[in-house]
């Protein structure tokens, strides 16, 4: 899988959870401010993102950096270089698909 | 040209009249809140949801002239005891509408404006309404939990801020989380012509049709896995928009034969 096409799964899932307006969703948008976000949806962010790639960001402190969608993005191409590609620190989870 | 008429005069009875019941309200409070305390023996909580219910039915009785209420479509038995209500975001005058529900033990989940207008937060914060805003979520988990335990409903809208466009905005997740975590059952609640009424950024009234019409309730163990509450949320809220249409479908079909009515009368 490669950065673009991490960024997309990234776009196509939250634009799905949180019904988001996918013309704002850049990778300089930011999570609060442009897309409105709020604390709980952090919450289910860092759950979808485990869905999706089997990354793992519940104990990262990395994730309290993360501001914009980019930042996302960065986070999780940093944590699966970190292991190895595929991300799956803890084995599949949610659907499997597409990571 | 008398659309614009009758919202003047609408406006000119309407602001001045609330500020009346408002300030009428402010002064017998002590009175009728000892009365009340003598009388029903509530907890306090109950006695301020009683008086912002008695409040918000003879802010409607006032507008009745200028607003027909439909709410036959409001049935009880869509409310279970100590459940969540979730509701449309159109007007600030949504909040005043929700007297016309058959019962008056709720707890509204706010955001902190409302807090802000001195006039109202005594009874707000006395009815132990939800900061939504300000408070953790767990001490939002905390309040809806002893609210439902003690048979009130929790009323949110999900929209968290009036709709710019009319449409149904973006759902959060807050209500939907509280009814999967405590297993609570959600109650669709779909309230239109409060927009005509007034629509955010306008001062002057228009007299308009309102409509209310509860769903029935969705239990949250209908859905399962870690974001069961967003499937929750999903499924809620595509009844709510399709509800919606059809009220407003109906009531363009009922201008528009009151029109034909009018002309053929002419």
């Amino acid at each position: 899988m490669n950065d673009q096409e991490v960024l997309d799964i990234i776009i196509e899932s939250f634009a799905e959870e949180f019904e988001l307006d996918r013309t704002l969703m850049t990778s300089d948008a930011h999570l609060v401010e442009t897309l409105g976000l709020d604390s709980l949806d952090f919450v289910d962010m860092v759950l979808i993102v485990q869905n999706r790639f089997g990354v793992s960001l519940r104990e990262d402190p990395r994730v309290r950096q993360v501001r914009t969608l980019g930042d996302i993005h960065a986070l999780v191409l940093e944590i699966m270089q970190e292991t190895g590609g595929n991300g799956r620190e803890d084995g599949p989870c949610g659907d499997g698909s597409p990571a | 040209m008398w659309r614009w008429l009758s919202g003047v005069i609408m406006s000119l009875w309407v602001y001045p009249m609330t500020i009346v019941l408002t300030l009428l309200g402010l002064a017998v409070t002590p009175l009728l809140l000892l009365i009340w305390r003598l009388v029903t023996r509530w907890p306090g909580e109950v006695i301020a949801q009683h008086f912002i219910f008695i409040y918000g039915r003879a802010w409607l009785l006032l507008c009745r002239p200028f607003l027909p209420f439909d709410h036959r479509q409001v049935h009880p038995e869509h409310f279970p005891r100590g459940g969540v209500i979730v509701v449309n975001h159109c007007s600030f005058f949504d909040m005043f509408c929700m007297a016309r529900l058959p019962f008056f033990r709720i707890r509204i989940g706010l955001r902190n404006w409302p807090t802000r207008m001195l006039w109202y937060a005594v009874y707000l914060n006395a009815a132990k309404y939800i900061n939504m805003e300000r408070l953790s979520w767990e001490a939002i988990l905390e309040q809806g939990r002893e609210a439902t335990a003690a048979g009130q409903a929790v009323l949110v809208f999900p929209e968290g801020h009036r709709s710019r466009d009319g449409k149904l905005g973006r759902f959060y997740s807050g209500a939907f989380r509280l009814a999967t975590e405590l297993a609570l059952p959600v109650t669709p609640l779909c309230l239109t012509g409060t927009r005509r009424l007034l629509a955010p950024g306008h001062w002057r009234l228009t007299p308009s049709r309102l409509k209310m019409k509860s769903l029935p309730a969705v239990d949250p163990a209908d859905f399962s896995g870690p974001l069961a509450h967003n499937d929750l949320r999903r499924h809620v809220k595509a009844r709510m928009a399709s509800t919606i249409a059809e009220m407003k479908a109906e009531e363009r079909g009922r201008s528009n034969a009151a029109d034909t009515a009018a002309d053929a009368a002419a």
